[in-house]
């Protein structure tokens, strides 16, 4: 392929980039080095860093990444084991029910993500059917406090999350070739010794793309933050997003919100970079 | 093949499902204004499209749009928020499409886009999309301030007679105002008031409190009841329900949010008597579990039978004698909210929207004006009275409004009242909601919740030119 036909080809695409991320991420940094509120739109005020050393030196920023941290640390393994579990055992079962039980378990993807959020609340609601039974039950008063909400923001992202690992993994295992399996049946290897030697080396890559995905997924969780914390501090379950969206919102220190937005990016990208690393490595060595 | 036509048939049916079953923008936002907006959980907006639906259908108004029609053809476009008042209002608004050279379109979003929209389109240079805005208090004060509104003095004074403006409640016209000029026509309010199980009252021998210390004296005698849960409750379920108990207690104390040099004067003695009450109220009638009881809850508890009393909005008062709803249709009580102090005013906010005008209009304000009145005047408001509280003083009056409306006047007119004129109000308000509710574990003692929020305000308030 000549490099004129070769530049025809991907120069849509790189244009199209270029306009939907490169450039607002380019007016973000502008603007986060700015004083801007919907006060002053058209006439920026030049600040340099001040907005950067704000956020730094702000306690609920540290607190903020601390609970993301947190949550992205449960979720993200969570969500690969249990999908893997899930997967595994889907993959056991043959037949219609299958589908039904693909279906099933796929549930929690497809609800939209604040609706999903909004009934999980009200499962844990003063009058919702999860307090009801407790107290029916076990005698015990459900109080939301923020032990009991961060675990119900986590519980969430992992009953959210983890049928799309699932659904990942067992369109990898569907890929997995019969000869090593028959072999290593062959070889004396056990159930468990063939998902460790087989069966975890084939999804190898598909850990590390789940990986990829979940931990930006669980970096910018907002939804359910929103929706579980009724807003109230008390929690003490604000995330970087919900952090700067209040700094949006609530204060409209617009040129602030930008400088968290690319301290976000920097923190992904941070976090990041092992995993890009070690897939490119993986595609370099596979050439 | 098969298996996977039927996997796929499956997941087509599933997804038909989910879509039919999400939700439209309007029921995900949740802003921190006013209840009636704040709380929009799942019961609630189930039973909110119920009611929106009974709007939409085609039911025509009496006498559609009576205004003349414009010399040359005008486009006029409304944005606002949902909530079942306001698509009513739409809709009379729609009705001015059989007007010769007259077009209206409206556009309802969820309160939070709405807002950020008309932020936005008025801070541009150029004509505003946008010809008539749905607008609350603490947003017509912050465009008021800024100048992107049009005054309206001129237009209520040529129009007074013709639409019986002199019938909306002085006191929302207040709100309205901002540097002794009118921005807006107050198209629908709402305020706090003290729901109370009569039956009980009846049977304990008590009397509707005056003040708080009424309350948390009945919250003794009412604990005695098995069925409670609570014997009474205010709303601390989230940080801006904090703010919005702090503002009441704090202005029936005397007390006010700022100086007039913008320096913080929430953190005074009445700030702090605030806050101390509050927390008295938990301790005596709440405990820590009702810190988490929404507004949904309140509701929910009073009509099933499992809270006594509450101080809550009036907006959730219709549904008390919904027998659909409620197990105590015509047992629950109004008043005006309870006051702080004896004689004081009630501690219970008032909380208004409105139809304004941008300054930057191109359209003749005289045309716009007429066009919200098909919505502000007393045949739409009658039949807007079933779906929220009004304006007018006539329909309050009449009992169209329901039996709550005179209890909601009350501490409209004699309550705290609403945030006050000064635009940095905004970010105190802020400032209290991300701090405040940490006084409820002990964390931070009152004075040093309010110091902190005093603080954080200042700093903030500085860097954007409200303190010099």
């Amino acid at each position: 392929m000549s490099r004129q036909t070769f530049l025809r080809f991907v120069a849509p695409s790189t244009i199209l980039m270029l306009l939907l991320m490169v450039l607002p991420l380019f007016t973000s940094i502008w603007l986060s080095f700015h004083f801007i509120t919907y006060r002053n739109l058209h006439d920026p005020q030049w600040i340099g860093l001040a907005n950067y050393r704000e956020v730094l030196t702000d306690p609920a920023f540290w607190e903020s990444l601390r609970f993301t941290m947190l949550y992205m640390v449960t979720i993200v393994p969570a969500q690969i084991v249990l999908g893997f579990i899930v997967a595994m055992l889907l993959d056991q079962i043959e037949g219609r029910i299958r589908g039904v039980y693909i279906a099933a378990s796929l549930l929690p993807f497809i609800v939209t993500p604040v609706v999903g959020a909004l009934v999980f609340r009200h499962l844990f609601d003063p009058n919702g059917p999860c307090t009801y039974l407790l107290k029916t039950l076990f005698h015990y008063k459900l109080a939301m406090n923020s032990t009991t909400v961060r675990a119900l923001i986590i519980l969430h992202g992992i009953w959210y999350t983890t049928p799309w690992a699932m659904i990942v993994l067992f369109a990898g295992l569907q890929t997995l070739p019969q000869e090593p399996m028959e072999a290593a049946t062959v070889d004396g290897a056990n159930w468990i010794q063939k998902i460790w030697y087989v069966v975890l080396p084939h999804l190898r890559s598909l850990f590390v793309f789940i990986s990829l995905i979940s931990i930006m997924d669980a970096y910018r969780v907002f939804d359910s933050i929103y929706v579980l914390t009724k807003q109230n501090p008390l929690y003490k379950a604000d995330t970087i997003m919900y952090y700067n969206f209040k700094m949006a919102m609530s204060y409209q220190d617009l040129g602030k919100a930008n400088a968290i937005a690319i301290l976000t990016v920097i923190g992904i990208m941070i976090i990041l970079i092992p995993f890009l690393i070690s897939t490119y490595r993986q595609q370099m060595e596979e050439r | 093949m098969k298996k996977l036509f039927a996997l796929l048939s499956v997941f087509v049916v599933l997804g038909l499902l989910a879509a039919c079953a999400a939700p439209t923008p309007q029921v995900v936002e949740v802003t921190k204004e006013v209840e009636k907006v704040v709380t929009q959980v799942v019961p609630t907006v189930v039973k909110e499209t119920v009611v929106v639906e009974k709007v939409v259908t085609p039911t025509p108004a009496p006498s559609g749009c009576n205004m003349t029609p414009p010399d040359k053809p005008t486009q006029i476009d409304m944005i606002g928020w949902a909530f079942p008042i306001t698509q009513f209002y739409a809709k009379e608004l729609e009705k001015c499409n059989g007007v010769p050279n007259l077009r209206v379109n409206t556009l309802l979003l969820d309160s939070g886009s709405a807002k950020e929209q008309m932020r936005l389109s008025l801070s541009g240079k150029g004509k505003s999309p946008y010809e008539i805005l749905h607008v609350d208090d603490a947003l017509l004060t912050e465009l008021a301030s800024q100048g992107k509104l049009l005054p309206l003095d001129d237009l209520i004074a040529k129009y007074k007679a013709q639409y019986a403006l002199d019938d909306i409640d002085p006191s929302l016209y207040k709100l309205a105002t901002y540097d002794g000029k009118v921005y807006g026509i107050p198209i629908v309010a709402n305020t706090m008031l003290y729901f109370y199980r009569t039956d009980l009252f009846e049977k304990y021998g008590l009397s509707v409190p005056e003040t708080y210390d009424d309350v948390i004296a009945s919250c003794s005698v009412l604990k005695q009841e098995k069925d409670l849960e609570l014997p009474f409750t205010i709303n601390l379920h989230a940080g801006w329900a904090w703010r919005i108990e702090f503002h009441n207690m704090l202005k029936a104390f005397g007390g006010k949010w700022l100086n007039d040099d913008s320096t913080p004067a929430f953190n005074g003695p009445e700030g702090v008597k605030a806050v101390e009450k509050i927390l008295e109220i938990v301790n005596a009638c709440m405990g820590q579990e009702g810190l988490t009881w929404s507004i949904d809850d309140t509701e929910i508890g009073l009509e099933t039978g499992t809270l006594a009393s509450a101080n809550t909005w009036a907006s959730r008062a219709a549904n008390m004698d919904n027998p659909e709803k409620s197990k105590f249709v015509g047992k629950i009580g109004f008043a005006p909210a309870p006051r702080a102090v004896p004689g004081g005013p009630h501690a219970g906010p008032a909380a208004a929207d409105f139809y304004v005008i941008p300054a930057n209009t191109d359209v003749d304000p005289d045309i716009i004006f007429r066009v919200i009145m098909e919505a502000a005047d007393l045949e739409s408001q009658t039949e807007a009275a079933k779906l929220g509280m009004v304006t007018r003083s006539t329909i309050a009056k009449s009992g169209a409004g329901g039996r709550y409306l005179e209890a909601a006047l009350e501490t409209i007119a004699n309550g705290a009242g609403n945030y006050g004129t000064n635009p940095a109000v905004a970010l105190a308000r802020t400032a209290i909601e991300n701090i405040l509710p940490k006084v409820a574990t002990g964390e931070l003692t009152p004075q040093q919740a309010l110091d902190m929020a005093a603080e954080q305000y200042t700093a903030e308030a500085r860097k954007q030119g409200f303190i010099k």
